[in-house]
């Protein structure tokens, strides 16, 4: 477990800047819009419902980019020279895009928080949003890494849009159960529908999402464990 | 003798769907034995690059198999045991000691024996006055110099070093080459690649010669120096000019020349026979530049089927 949370913490030290790019963007714009201008309830939501997608896109662009940057730095080299297995230098990846994703949700989920005081609205449902946004990262992180393993990382993060587009349209053709067994559209559905009135979260979407980012994770290790990794000098 | 690293008969292609697949190692075998230094040789793109990182488990062989410290190549507990030092060392960009605690970190080390190990080796390889500075800032040598420290801070029983002094300046050279044999003493084994022949003729047990994937030729150093085709004859109370192949005669009288093994003992019956003296015969040491240039410049059949340097320029991993 040391060497993932070690390779996690690296890699988010890797990653700092675009990330604090993008919590700044979220704590400045948002919280100036929210205290100093005056938007309506309907404008904080629509806010809410864009960063969440900008954290769809940020988090699928860091899983998608993690590998990529190691190998062509050949850091990768010194890092799986030592004793871990490669499997646990992905869960290390994985690990540092969700430590990336769990900053930026609770930043979205404070600064949402602190807006709807102003309306004294309870930020519950708020919460209940970060949670289905974190299980959409999760989802999303683990299928651009994937990809990425074999792909560039624009075409990995591509790949991953169609392949996850490719499911809500599965789940939104089949109906049923198939909803939640493809669960990417009940969450885009979720995000997309967010308000503070009569909205759900989707809890069984989100359980699925959790069981296909496993089964994603260990197909990334199977084909990551037969790759050659090794790449000239630049 | 054990053997700590051994390739059997390892064949490595790359390329192959929808590239043409290129050789880079083929049939390759060679074993490294428990406290030895081994120097691994070859021109650029001969493949020992490609031999390191199947050991490494960086890359997994078409055909063969190996072995590293008794476990197949890319058994990645057995790599807790071994340093590896990649050519052109690229590290993440941290201050120098928390970099080598990352990184033994992930070998398994932990505090106390992890800040121990970190401060003598930082201390070892001359790097304490910037142990608090990003490597981003390093030169070129000091990276080199923290690539090491890396590659040592888990004291490993197997150290394979791609380059490590092609960065460094003498004093750096000289230091390293003193670790290394300090490492060897303690009972380490080193499997060193190096294009600084004179290095590794200084210090190395044995010595293996690449050249287009292929083991051209492996033996202890001192064997491979001395030739085993002339010798150098001395010899006193002759005229130099009965021995036009005699390159000198000193002062004293000493009359020296250089003759195939075959003829020898007829050029020793010749002196006597004009009433004069053998002072020694010996046999005739060679530089590792002279046998590595008579190796490399003729092509192997291997290399004929690569066509060169076509082959080369194609060959993702060979950077050696």
């Amino acid at each position: 477990m040391i060497p993932i949370l070690l390779i996690a913490g690296n890699f988010v030290r890797e990653n700092r800047w675009p990330l604090i790019t993008l919590l700044a963007y979220v704590a400045v714009f948002g919280g100036g819009v929210a205290f100093l201008g005056n938007p309506s309830l309907e404008d904080t939501t629509f806010l809410l419902r864009s960063v969440g997608v900008y954290g769809l896109a940020f988090t699928a662009l860091l899983a998608a980019s993690g590998i990529n940057n190691d190998r062509r730095t050949r850091r990768m080299l010194a890092v799986l020279a030592k004793g871990i297995h490669r499997g646990q230098y992905l869960a290390g990846l994985l690990l540092g895009t969700m430590l990336g994703a769990v900053i930026y949700g609770l930043v979205v989920g404070l600064v949402g928080s602190l807006t709807l005081a102003r309306y004294s609205r309870s930020p519950g449902k708020l919460w209940e949003l970060v949670g289905v946004l974190l299980a959409s990262f999760l989802l999303t992180a683990t299928v651009s890494l994937f990809f990425s393993t074999f792909l560039h990382p624009l075409i990995a993060t591509a790949a991953a849009a169609l392949t996850l587009g490719a499911m809500a349209l599965g789940g939104r053709l089949l109906g049923g159960p198939w909803t939640n067994i493809l669960p990417t559209y009940a969450l885009a559905d979720a995000m997309v529908s967010f308000s503070l009135h009569g909205w759900h979260a989707p809890w069984t979407a989100c359980g699925w999402a959790i069981v296909q980012a496993v089964v994603f994770g260990g197909l990334t290790t199977v084909v990551f464990s037969r790759r050659d990794i090794a790449v000239a000098v630049e | 003798m054990s053997s700590v690293l051994q390739y059997d008969q390892i064949t490595k292609q790359y390329g192959g769907f929808m590239r043409p697949a290129v050789t880079a190692l083929e049939d390759f075998s060679l074993a490294v034995h428990r406290g030895e230094i081994f120097g691994f040789l070859g021109p650029n793109g001969a493949g020992k690059t490609t031999a390191i990182h199947l050991a490494m488990g960086f890359v997994r062989a078409t055909r063969g198999t190996g072995n590293m410290l008794d476990r197949p190549f890319g058994h990645a507990p057995t790599r807790r045991r071994v340093g590896f030092l990649a050519e052109n060392v690229a590290l993440y960009h941290r201050p120098a000691a928390r970099l080598l605690r990352f990184y033994g970190a992930l070998n398994g080390m932990r505090d106390p024996q992890l800040a121990r190990a970190t401060r003598d080796i930082l201390e070892t390889l001359e790097l304490t006055d910037v142990a608090d500075r990003n490597i981003g800032k390093f030169s070129r040598g000091m990276l080199q110099r923290i690539g090491l420290a890396q590659a040592l801070v888990n004291d490993p029983e197997l150290l394979i070093l791609d380059e490590p002094t092609s960065a460094l300046d003498p004093l750096g050279r000289v230091a390293v080459r003193e670790l290394l044999l300090r490492a060897r003493h303690a009972g380490k084994t080193i499997f060193l690649s190096s294009h600084l022949l004179s290095e590794i003729e200084l210090i190395c047990d044995r010595v293996g010669i690449l050249h287009r994937g292929r083991l051209a030729r492996m033996g202890r150093t001192s064997d491979l120096l001395e030739s085993s085709e002339q010798c150098e004859v001395v010899a006193r109370g002759v005229p130099a000019s009965s021995f036009p192949q005699a390159s000198s005669m000193t002062e004293d009288g000493l009359v020296r020349f250089t003759v195939a093994r075959s003829a020898q003992r007829a050029e020793i019956e010749r002196v006597w026979s004009l009433g004069g003296e053998i002072v020694r015969v010996n046999p005739v040491k060679r530089s590792l530049e002279d046998i590595f240039v008579e190796l490399t410049s003729v092509p192997s059949a291997l290399g004929s089927r690569l066509s060169g340097k076509a082959a080369n320029d194609q060959r993702p991993t060979t950077n050696d």
